[in-house]
């Protein structure tokens, strides 16, 4: 209940912002609907009121509310605008979405990294609660402007659909009439939220705003950006890690059709010219001369070799102690080990890195598909010395990012092209430079043991992970003091398994591969590790996977209903024809800094032919991933995630030979095609609390569920991925 | 100059005959629904119609298509009315979307010779890549549209 002398607004600002409902009490006749043009410019924009920096509201009644989010494909900008629609009680045929603008309002924090990032999963994490707080606050201002103008208190008044209604007088005032008064009232600090019971549109399964225009072609990702004046841009940098390019056929290239330009940077070389062909046929006649540097010999075998000898020479760095696995393995009954390992991977988004730039010497505008705008505006403003506000980033669609659109460098590369050249530069990255000048998921390798006492219950369990060092070289700020790298052993270091004496070691391998960050991060890789041995200790025990799990997960309420729910879907235990089985596996996705838990199992049904030709018919999901904003969204999220991870774990794999990238396009770097994709079955369990990330949370336990289906069809236990490079031919 | 007829207009275009046809398409005719994914006619972002047949645009030279018709996803329909987008819409298949416009002339250009595909000439025809990994969604769709022709719906 909210009394108006708790608003300390100026009075005159407010009575002319209520001059048009009250017709005309300071003298001014303020038109309540502004024409088009008076709207689009600077003139009428105070009609769009600002009512809080989330919200804007036109005389039209349009909604329009600031998505500082990136879209690429995880559904975010419909799901936080239900956020923000819901509290503020818009109503949904209204919305609009604009991009919000590199600012402190819209800032999200991860660990004292403050920012505008769209990245670990979190945007509904930190968000849910700001934005149903902002949606709220605009209720109420929108309330109290009503409330004042009739003089009626606000309690009297009830919001709802895009009005302000007071029963009792049978009067009604819609949210565009309003709006321009609510904006010069105070923000409340405190807002009344709604009760789950309230929502109309958190946790309801609503269309994706972005489906009608995904279907027609009219979405604009980073490569459509059209600008006038514009000019295009390819680029090629030096293939081996850590080399130089140190000539090319500048004369040549130079006087190919269309060419304007040949502008170097540290470690590349982009051609400027009138069209994107015209730049790619000067990139590829470029013939480099390069020095490759300490890395030219670098080739994935000496990779693999230096990871495997860090398990044993590296210094392990203490993850996880408890008890004491030495001295209980020492004295097991039985013991099991194994040694796994997942390879390097790239992002392969569709859409190709790229970025349109136009420099000047006052300010520079860049359109990109880029997850991390205030990074880009930092970075630009101090790089061309230029203020800040001077520095304009336009976030497009993103055609997929899985956190490579995160990095600045493909940004950077535009705007030193458009400066070199004075006009605006669409730089467009190939497929093949996509490819082979990522930034890396890297390769793990990683050695369990475990121990079993003589009733065949699980003892003790000792893992050591060896990888190049994420953190060293993206954030080590984030390093513990010791230098352990969270992101090697998430996955195995958090597992919720009751086991008594448990030990798991971080090692850091240095390696010249550039690394980035990877969708599932440590955790891809650790689930495949954890639950392919976890499942190989079941066995050895004599136990069925499942039960073995039950039993270990018996402390944590959440993660068991989680796992009984996909056993249950997958009827756990059928009978099945030779060659075909299931298998299963379970994480809990712990989110950086421990900001969400987001827990999953996953139960593949897979079946290998005795010419070993293998296939996934159904993968059973069950996820637990707190409130839910837009089942349909989540559920979408489950089944790409799956279908992405599988990708992953049968197909995926990057080698090195000579310090480079071998592969260079999807004929060898192969995705998922449809004909491959299994049936999957989503069961959502409602375990309660605020949201959990779901861009990464189910893609952990597909690999693992998949070879471990294998190892039940087949007898044969894969140990590490992508697993078609296995020959699976019965004997 | 070549002339190539897109989306039922006849165009005057000064490229190189050489040119495949994805650059002239986004970039002499500003149509940037069709997408650049690989360059080499492995992914099918690129995917028009031309003469109805689905055609990897980024590996066909524009002079291959002088003389016939090119139907790019802004010509198939003026308002999502297609069959095969309504069903997209219907089934809320996009998620990053990027793929979509080439899926969507695919599985047009398919339901075109065959309105009533089985799921196996469906994973024969649709190899066009989605990292997303919306193919179930696809399927469904794809499903969805060929009844609605089949009752007699919007042709190709």
């Amino acid at each position: 209940m909210k009394t108006p002398t708790r608003y300390s607004a100026s009075r005159r600002r407010f009575l002319a912002g209520l001059a048009g409902l009250a017709g005309g009490a300071t003298g001014l006749i303020i038109p309540l609907r502004l024409s088009f043009a008076q709207q689009a410019s600077g003139a009428g924009a105070a009609a769009l009121a600002q009512v809080t920096p989330w919200i804007r509201i036109g005389p039209d009644e349009s909604v329009v509310l600031y998505m500082s989010q990136a879209e690429m494909g995880q559904g975010i900008r419909t799901g936080l605008a239900q956020v923000l629609a819901d509290e503020l009680e818009a109503d949904w045929n209204r919305i609009r979405l604009e991009n919000a603008p590199v600012a402190a309002p819209y800032q999200i924090t991860i660990r004292g990294f403050s920012g505008q990032f769209t990245a670990a999963s979190s945007s509904m994490t930190l968000l849910y609660e700001p934005l149903r707080n902002a949606g709220a606050g605009a209720r109420e201002m929108l309330t109290e402007a009503a409330a004042r103008a009739w003089q009626v208190p606000a309690a009297e008044c009830v919001a709802r659909n895009g009005f302000i209604s007071h029963k009792a007088s049978r009067r009604k005032l819609s949210y565009g009439t309003l709006a321009a008064a609510a904006s010069t009232l105070p923000i409340p600090g405190n807002p009344k939220l709604k009760s789950r019971g309230e929502f109309r549109y958190i946790g309801k399964p609503l269309r994706r705003l972005d489906t009608p225009s995904k279907t027609n072609g009219s979405a604009m990702f980073g490569i459509d950006v059209r600008v006038p004046d514009m000019l295009h841009a390819a680029i090629r940098h030096c293939p081996v890690f850590g080399g130089k390019i140190t000539g090319y056929n500048e004369q040549v290239v130079k006087a190919m059709p269309g060419v304007r330009a040949v502008v170097p940077t540290q470690d590349a070389l982009i051609v400027v010219a009138e069209n994107y062909w015209q730049a790619r046929a000067a990139t590829q006649a470029l013939a480099l001369n390069v020095d490759p540097g300490p890395a030219g010999a670098m080739a994935s075998d000496s990779l693999w070799t230096a990871l495997r000898a860090g398990l044993d020479t590296g210094t392990p760095l203490v993850a996880r102690a408890d008890g004491d696995a030495a001295q209980a393995l020492s004295g097991a009954a039985r013991t099991i080990e194994a040694e796994y390992r997942v390879p390097y991977l790239a992002h392969a988004t569709i859409e190709p890195v790229n970025c349109t730039a136009d420099v000047r010497s006052d300010g520079c505008t860049i359109w990109a598909p880029t997850q991390g705008p205030a990074r880009v505006k930092a970075t630009l403003a101090n790089m061309l010395k230029l203020p800040p506000e001077t520095i304009k980033v336009n976030v497009t669609y993103v055609g997929g990012g899985f956190g490579r659109k995160g990095q600045p460098d493909f940004v950077i590369e535009a705007v030193l092209a458009s400066k070199a050249v004075g006009r605006p530069v669409k730089l467009i990255w190939s497929r093949e430079e996509d490819m082979r000048q990522d930034f890396y998921r890297p390769g793990f390798v990683g050695r369990y043991r475990a121990g079993l006492d003589a009733s065949g219950n699980l003892a003790a369990v000792s893992a050591r992970i060896a990888a190049q060092s994420l953190l060293a070289q993206l954030n080590p700020r984030w390093l513990r003091k010791d230098r352990l790298d969270e992101t090697t052993v998430e996955g195995t270091s958090d597992v919720p398994y009751a086991i008594p004496n448990f030990l798991v070691e971080g090692v850091n391998v240095e390696g010249p591969v550039r690394l980035g960050w990877l969708r599932s991060i440590g955790h891809g890789p650790n689930a495949f590790m954890v639950e392919s041995f976890m499942d190989e200790v079941a066995h050895a025990a004599g136990s069925d996977p499942y039960q073995f799990r039950r039993v270990l997960l018996k402390n944590d309420k959440r993660a068991l209903a989680v796992l009984d729910a996909a056993a249950k879907a997958a009827r756990w235990g059928r009978k099945m024809p030779p060659g075909r089985a299931l298998g299963i596996a379970y994480h809990t996705y712990v989110g950086r800094a421990e900001i969400y838990h987001t827990r999953s199992a996953q139960v593949a049904e897979v079946s290998v032919a005795a010419d070993g030709k293998l296939r996934v018919h159904s993968i059973y999901a069950a996820v637990d991933c707190g409130t839910v904003v837009n089942p349909r969204l989540v559920e979408a999220q489950v089944q790409g995630s799956i279908g992405w991870g599988l990708s992953a774990v049968l197909k995926g794999k990057i080698t090195f030979a000579d310090g480079q990238v071998q592969q260079s396009n999807f004929h060898d770097y192969p995705l998922l095609m449809l004909a491959e994709m299994p049936k999957i079955h989503v069961k959502l369990v409602d375990g309660g609390g605020p949201p959990a990330g779901m861009g990464e949370g189910t893609v952990p336990p597909t690999a693992p569920a998949v070879a471990n289906a294998i190892f039940a069809a087949t007898g044969r236990r894969l140990r590490s991925s992508p697993l078609l490079d296995f020959d699976l031919k019965s004997a | 100059m070549i002339s190539v007829n897109v989306n039922g207009k006849e165009e005057s275009i000064d490229v190189p005959p050489e040119t495949p046809l994805l650059w002239v398409v986004r970039d002499s005719l500003g149509l940037t629904g069709s997408k650049f994914g690989c360059g080499a006619g492995l992914c099918g972002a690129c995917t028009v119609h031309v003469n109805g047949e689905a055609v990897r645009s980024c590996v066909t030279p524009v002079k291959d298509v002088v003389g016939r018709k090119v139907t790019t996803i802004e010509g198939l329909s003026p308002d999502n009315g297609h069959p095969v987008q309504k069903a997209w819409i219907a089934h809320d298949v996009p998620q990053c979307g990027y793929c979509q416009s080439g899926m969507i002339m695919a599985v047009s250009a398919l339901l075109a010779k065959k309105p009533n595909p089985t799921d196996r000439d469906i994973d024969a025809s649709i190899t066009n890549l989605c990292r997303c990994a919306t193919y179930h969604r696809i399927r469904e769709a794809t499903h969805t549209a060929a009844k609605t022709k089949s009752v007699g719906g919007r042709k190709a």
